[in-house]
């Protein structure tokens, strides 16, 4: 466990380069973008002087290395800045979004591994029957409906002539279910593909049989000696999906009216609101680095044969 | 003789590939008494190892299938039996080792974990900690050294020879009645080939497991069968006692096994392989599946157009040849060419 130790602390290191380069990479993407905040924030009936004035008190009149410098200073120190919009700090902002956002990707993230690994088990060992046909269909079905067109399905469906579900927002414990569904169907019908082939490549493993040898019944089998096998792929898989769903929610946000950091990283986008998409986009790249880390030590106690 | 233990009678099992059906294993009998061991010998494609996972239910099914015949053991039918039922003889009566230990071995369990699973599978009651120290006892018998240390070890940890024995100890566990050893060595080193074999020896001499030892190696069955079956072509083409097999073989594919390996004891001029390569599963030869590559049958008709029944030749011997009285004389014929002096042809 040494040699895991230190490569996580290995990879934290490298990961303030990492961290480092995005944040000139956003900085530098924002600056770009057509439009100039100070206009927007200022609005249309704002005078010259105004707007000029607004500038100043953003910094965007000082040289890109002074404005940078002094983003990633504040950003060393903890500070991330301040929204021009609502001129409250951008960590408060994100602290404020980013609860509704992760609970809405482990939800979402779970009901597709908790679906995706059984269907994916069921169709190999189901392998050419019907069973398998109808979950490659439904997969399909999964990975090619788009989020806004699944979600409005779903609210028409279950909140407008059933009724059973509220339709948008946050207020009921029950409202998390639509948007967590309709977010989840992708990565369930990815996580099922990806099951059913390391699944099936297992199945056919000597040791399978040497199992069977044994006297072991199928669910021993089966999930046992063949899906710890199979899991490094589906586990990569996962991990992925889950980092995709953090910064990938924004349709499902906007389609469920879900109060999460997708939908203020692009209404922040909209009104330039640099501070805000800097930090945000910070965040989502320590996110997924830790989530990497996470990930490495998991294979490592899932497969004793990898070792760091 | 006491009666068999596991009697297979006309066994026949098919794969169903896109080239057509292989009848990888047609028509096969044995008889398997308690105690001894059943060396089962055969080129690649012989259908050897088919007939041992037919045995067990281990065929894969698709693409594979037995279709015919009757597995007795203990006069029981293996192959009606329900699952449960064959389940609980798996590992328990009936034990196997497999050809390939760095891949018969799951890579994400401890080899402990593994070996005490095959306890606990066929012994609720017994309880991890005494699963465990079973386990430490059964590495320590089929000589794994520092047993208890090993428990807790990943096959990657382990070396082709020791996670063979590590294997054995997995099929003898439970004390099977009968233990099925599939080309046990053919993926071993040869300097570990011998122990293997001496530890598959003392774990069955412990357990007195009737044993089918399967294996293309003639030395192997020398030193380690009781009785042997020749199998060509899916079928069984001779069986005797591992002495009259070597000394008089009634059947000329035996012959040509036997004439294909160098010896020690004799001083050879040249060897005398077989011909031509085994037939094609798909599409046999007709009549005797042999005859192609046969020297005694020398293009005679009969070869070519009736399969020639397994019958006895006398002392216990039997061979599917419609000319076995002529092998004799083509043995001698063959020891002549060979440099060797006739008499001492056999062993």
């Amino acid at each position: 466990m040494t040699g895991t130790t230190a490569h996580i602390v290995r990879t934290l290191l490298l990961s303030l380069i990492t961290l480092l380069g995005v944040s000139v990479l956003i900085f530098l993407m924002l600056r770009v973008l057509p439009g100039d905040p100070a206009r927007v924030l200022a609005g249309l009936n704002a005078s010259e002087e105004q707007v000029s004035r607004l500038r100043e008190q953003l910094g965007l009149d000082e040289s890109l290395l002074s404005q940078y410098w002094s983003f990633i200073t504040g950003v060393l120190t903890g500070d991330l800045g301040q929204s021009a919009r609502t001129s409250r700090p951008v960590a408060s902002e994100i602290a404020v979004r980013l609860p509704a956002t992760l609970i809405l990707a482990v939800v979402a993230t779970v009901i597709g591994s908790v679906v995706g690994v059984t269907a994916g088990v069921l169709a190999a060992v189901r392998r050419n029957s019907l069973v398998d046909h109808a979950i490659s269909s439904v997969a399909m079905m999964g990975v090619s409906m788009p989020v806004y067109w699944l979600g409005l399905l779903l609210i028409l469906l279950f909140a407008v002539t059933l009724g059973w579900l509220p339709a948008a927002g946050s207020g009921e414990p029950l409202s998390i279910v639509l948007p967590a569904v309709t977010l989840a169907a992708f990565s369930t019908a990815l996580i099922s593909r990806m099951t059913r082939a390391s699944m099936l490549e297992v199945l056919g493993q000597d040791y399978i049989r040497t199992a069977q040898a044994k006297g072991a019944a199928p669910p021993t089998v089966i999930v046992k000696h063949g899906l710890r096998n199979a899991f490094i792929p589906v586990l990569t898989v996962i991990s992925l999906q889950f980092g995709a769903l953090l910064g990938g929610a924004v349709l499902t946000e906007t389609v469920f009216g879900w109060p999460g950091i997708g939908r203020l990283l692009v209404d922040s986008i909209g009104a330039r609101d640099f501070a805000v998409v800097q930090g945000i986009v910070l965040v989502y790249a320590a996110a997924f680095i830790l989530l990497n880390v996470v990930v490495d030590v998991l294979y490592v106690v899932v497969d004793p044969r990898i070792r760091y | 003789m006491s009666s068999p233990v596991l009697s297979i009678r006309g066994l026949t099992t098919e794969f169903v590939t896109p080239a057509g059906v292989v009848k990888a294993v047609n028509d096969v009998s044995w008889d398997l008494y308690p105690g001894e061991t059943l060396g089962v010998v055969g080129e690649s494609g012989s259908g050897k190892s088919v007939t041992a996972m037919s045995i067990l239910g281990l065929v894969p099914s698709p693409p594979g299938r037995v279709v015919a015949g009757e597995i007795l053991f203990e006069d029981r039918d293996l192959r009606t039996m329900p699952a449960r039922e064959l389940r609980q003889l798996r590992g328990s009566r009936i034990g196997m080792v497999f050809q390939d230990p760095m891949t018969s071995l799951n890579p994400v369990l401890s080899v402990g974990r593994q070996i005490a699973e095959a306890l606990l599978l066929h012994d609720r009651g017994l309880g991890r900690e005494r699963a465990r120290a079973r386990t430490v006892e059964l590495l320590a018998l089929v000589g794994v050294p520092n047993p208890e240390g090993r428990y807790d070890q990943y096959p990657h940890e382990f070396s082709g020879g020791m996670r063979q024995r590590a294997m054995i100890a997995m099929a003898i566990a439970n004390d099977p009645t009968v233990l099925i050893a599939d080309e046990p060595t053919t993926a071993l080193d040869v300097t570990i080939q011998a122990q293997v074999l001496e530890v598959l020896r003392a774990a069955r001499d412990r357990t007195n497991a009737a044993t089918v030892l399967i294996t293309h190696d003639l030395g192997v069955i020398a030193e380690h069968a009781d009785r042997v079956v020749v199998m060509y072509g899916g079928k069984v083409v001779e069986v005797a006692d591992v002495r009259t097999v070597f000394a008089a073989p009634r059947h000329p594919y035996t012959l040509g096994l036997m004439t294909s390996l160098p010896r020690l004891d004799v001083e050879l001029e040249r060897l005398d392989p077989i011909p031509g390569s085994p037939p094609s599963l798909i599409d046999l030869p007709t009549g005797c599946s042999f005859h192609p590559r046969c020297r005694v049958s020398r293009g005679r008709e009969v070869c070519r157009t009736q399969v020639p029944p397994l019958y006895d030749v006398g002392g216990g011997q039997q061979s599917a040849c419609h000319f076995a009285e002529e092998v004799p004389a083509a043995m001698a014929e063959v020891s002549r060419a060979m440099g060797a002096d006739p008499g001492s042809a056999g062993r």
